[in-house]
């Protein structure tokens, strides 16, 4: 069936590279979400053990009183020093380091609740000893690739600056991506088939439907595609209702991107049929009395028009995909979990994360479309 | 009515007619009437282009030719019941429908597509490029084991015994079990073909030019399969433009000229005594014989007409003209009546067994 010679390398090392990642991801996705159920966006609680040669200390003394806001600063707390919340593992409560006891060689420090009132911090109510062995370091993040977590699982691509697994919700998002490229391709393969088939198979034996739909695929032809989008955006954000536009908006716009898109199929498929309706192979099916839903699906849709299908529906899974990224990228339009988010926090947070997640998620995004043009080229091949 | 026992298929004013670039529809069959006789070997011939395969799909409900139309009435004798296979025509329509063939109802009966799968095997002319080219031959046969044999016997003992009907070497069933239809030689593919329609356990065959384009040889082997398989209460239609492979098997004749079905020889002896012949016939059976063919009797090709003949369509381009001339003017080389009007039947008087021809002349 395949001529291996004509398979050009370097799409089979790219679609094996992006195979690999995409079974990883996918393990890691349903590892995550089938069997723990752990939600994307969760925090990696990871601490450390604080060493406390390395600890700075700034002077800080507006944090004392709003612990959690240390930008707004109300009252003056001489004599006491922050310069991160600390957990304690035993009840988690944040408790402030007092001064008084604290120097790197210390073996115990006396700590007070976080969130103490001026007056109870003044007068150490709630303060506590405690070993300094005992002090844990939560708020570590962002935490570098590989990094070994608390139990003893390795995180990835480590964690982003709240906390949450890069690899896990780079996986979930690709993932929520995927469905909605997916939905995509079902409206854009449904759409372009059932068209293709009415106007190449059935154009003689029901002339005005076909007519019809002709003339439906020239009108969605003729109008760009990002006019199409942009008039879907506005319509869905003018007679959708509010509350069913954060889950129902975003899925709708996909679809009509298959539905606009379809035409293209549909032109193929048509020629397929045409060419094929009156073949001899064709007349001796119906010969043998198939019917012609039969010669259709049985036929002339595996044999003849499969790899049509897999190349277009290659360039349409492509296409949404650059959706995705193209309306969250420019804020025209977005879906908080989809991978153009991720796209664009990565770019918005650059110099709080690294250049790391910026790089990966490209890296991803460039897999994904790599591997649908080096799938279209082997499909090509297999034409040839 | 005909008579149930004896006809399997009757055909009654036929017509196919596909539109064309010009603004006047081509008409492929014109005014067809015959009836197939149950159990017997029927030979259709004519030559390329006068409509026999199209003849032969506007009974199985199939237009060949799109866009077209076929309108008239075709039923077949199952058990004993008339199962129509066009559901529109009423004959008191023709006429309409003549002037505008278009609107003619489009719509094929459903029953035609069990007949065809159960009681009909087609040997086309050119296997290759009738079946599946992804298909091995192995493939096609677990089709017709899964439709036709509920699994009585294994899928291998059932691809080799009708691999063997059809005239397969035992020692080479395996090899061609795994070759698709590029990968056959021309006597193999028909041969393959001809296993899988006898697979089916047909009541009629119908086998479109099965001896084009293979050597006599392989000729020779169909013909062999093809006379073991008549006088099994199966109906065997064989269309070929050669009289002398027909020769060897048919009952009866169809003769076939333009779209219009000009004789049936009921007798087959007939047929070497061509006086009583209608003159295309006569000329086909002279042309076995080059040297009865004289240079001014040559056979001519089909003429290309593109609208309904409402006269005989030997009679263009003079093609008649041997017959004399007309009693009232000698200039006209052929009788007007030819160029007027259609020939009804006319049954052969000197002839007891009901062999027909459509021509005006009479001797």
């Amino acid at each position: 069936m395949f001529n291996t010679n004509k398979v050009p390398k370097f799409s089979i090392i790219l679609i094996s590279i992006a195979l690999i990642m995409f079974v990883f991801i996918s393990i890691n996705y349903i590892s995550n979400h089938l069997f723990s159920n752990i939600d994307s966006d969760e925090r990696i609680e990871y601490c450390q053990r604080i060493k406390m040669d390395k600890v700075k200390f700034i002077h800080d003394d507006a944090t004392c009183n709003i612990p959690n806001n240390s930008n707004v600063c109300q009252y003056s707390c001489p004599g006491w020093h922050s310069y991160k919340k600390y957990n304690r593992s035993d009840d988690e409560m944040e408790y402030y380091i007092s001064r008084t006891d604290f120097t790197s060689s210390s073996k115990n420090i006396i700590i007070v609740p976080a969130h103490a009132s001026v007056t109870d911090l003044q007068n150490m109510v709630g303060s506590l000893p405690i070993s300094t062995d005992s002090l844990l370091d939560c708020n570590l993040h962002p935490l570098p690739p590989l990094t070994r977590t608390n139990d003893n699982s390795t995180l990835l691509l480590g964690t982003d600056i709240e906390g949450r697994d890069i690899f896990r919700l780079l996986s979930s998002s690709i993932f929520h991506s995927l469905q909605f490229a997916f939905l995509t391709l079902i409206a854009f393969f449904i759409s372009g088939i059932s068209s293709g088939i009415l106007l190449g198979y059935y154009s003689n034996q029901y002339f005005v439907i076909s007519s019809i739909a002709n003339y439906i695929n020239k009108s969605l032809e003729s109008v760009p595609l990002l006019l199409w989008i942009l008039i879907s955006l506005y319509a869905l954000k003018l007679f959708l209702p509010p509350e069913l536009q954060h889950d129902f908006a975003w899925p709708i716009l996909f679809i009509i991107l298959g539905q606009v898109s379809s035409p293209a199929l549909s032109k193929m498929i048509r020629l397929k049929f045409i060419k094929l309706a009156d073949d001899e192979f064709v007349v001796a099916l119906k010969m043998l009395g198939l019917s012609n839903s039969k010669i259709i699906f049985n036929h002339i849709i595996p044999y003849y028009c499969l790899p049509i299908i897999f190349s277009q529906c290659a360039y349409i899974f492509a296409q949404a995909l650059f959706l995705d990224i193209t309306l969250t990228y420019l804020n025209v339009f977005f879906n908080e979990q989809s991978i153009g988010y991720r796209f664009l926090e990565a770019k918005n947070t650059i110099s709080d994360y690294g250049y790391g997640y910026f790089i990966i998620t490209s890296i991803i995004i460039f897999f994904i479309i790599a591997f649908m043009f080096s799938l279209i080229r082997l499909i090509d091949s297999y034409n040839e | 009515m005909n008579n149930l026992n004896n006809t399997l298929i009757e055909v009654r004013n036929l017509y196919s007619v596909y539109k064309t670039n010009t603004s006047k529809p081509k008409f492929i069959l014109n005014d067809v009437n015959i009836d197939i006789p149950k159990g017997k070997t029927i030979g259709i011939i004519g030559e390329s282009g006068s409509g026999k395969t199209q003849l032969i799909s506007s009974i199985c409900g199939i237009q060949l030719l799109s866009p077209g139309v076929i309108y008239g009435n075709v039923r077949f004798n199952i058990n004993n019941e008339w199962v129509s296979v066009y559901n529109n025509d009423k004959n008191s329509e023709m006429d309409y429908y003549l002037n505008n063939p278009f609107k003619a109802n489009k719509k094929v009966s459903s029953n035609i597509r069990s007949i065809k799968r159960d009681l009909i095997g087609f040997i086309p002319q050119d296997p290759k490029t009738y079946l599946n080219p992804f298909w091995t031959v192995d493939t096609l046969f677990k089709q017709s084991h899964k439709l036709n044999n509920n699994h009585k016997i294994p899928f291998d003992e059932f691809i080799e015994k009708h691999l063997l009907s059809a005239g397969i070497r035992d020692n080479k069933i395996d090899d061609i079990k795994r070759k698709r239809p590029n990968e056959l030689s021309g006597g193999e593919a028909q041969r393959v073909m001809m296993g899988f329609v006898f697979s089916k356990s047909p009541k009629i065959i119908i086998a479109d030019e099965p001896t084009t384009g293979v050597d006599v040889t392989t000729q020779k082997k169909i013909i062999e399969t093809l006379t073991a398989l008549s006088g099994n209460d199966i109906t065997i239609i064989l269309i070929s433009h050669d009289l002398g492979f027909l020769d060897h098997l048919v009952d009866e004749y169809f003769v076939m000229y333009s779209g219009f079905v000009c004789e049936y020889i009921k007798k087959k002896e007939k047929i070497y005594n061509p006086e009583n012949l209608h003159p295309y016939t006569k000329k086909i059976v002279q042309s076995l014989d080059k040297n009865k063919l004289s240079k001014n009797s040559r056979l001519e090709t089909t003429p290309e007409h593109q609208e309904f003949l409402q006269y005989c369509p030997y009679s263009t381009k003079g093609f008649c003209s041997q017959l004399g001339t007309d009693i009232d003017n000698p200039k006209i080389t052929y009788t007007e009546k030819c160029r007027t009007s259609l020939p009804d039947k006319k049954i052969d008087s000197n002839d007891d067994i009901n062999s027909w021809k459509r021509c005006w002349y009479e001797k």
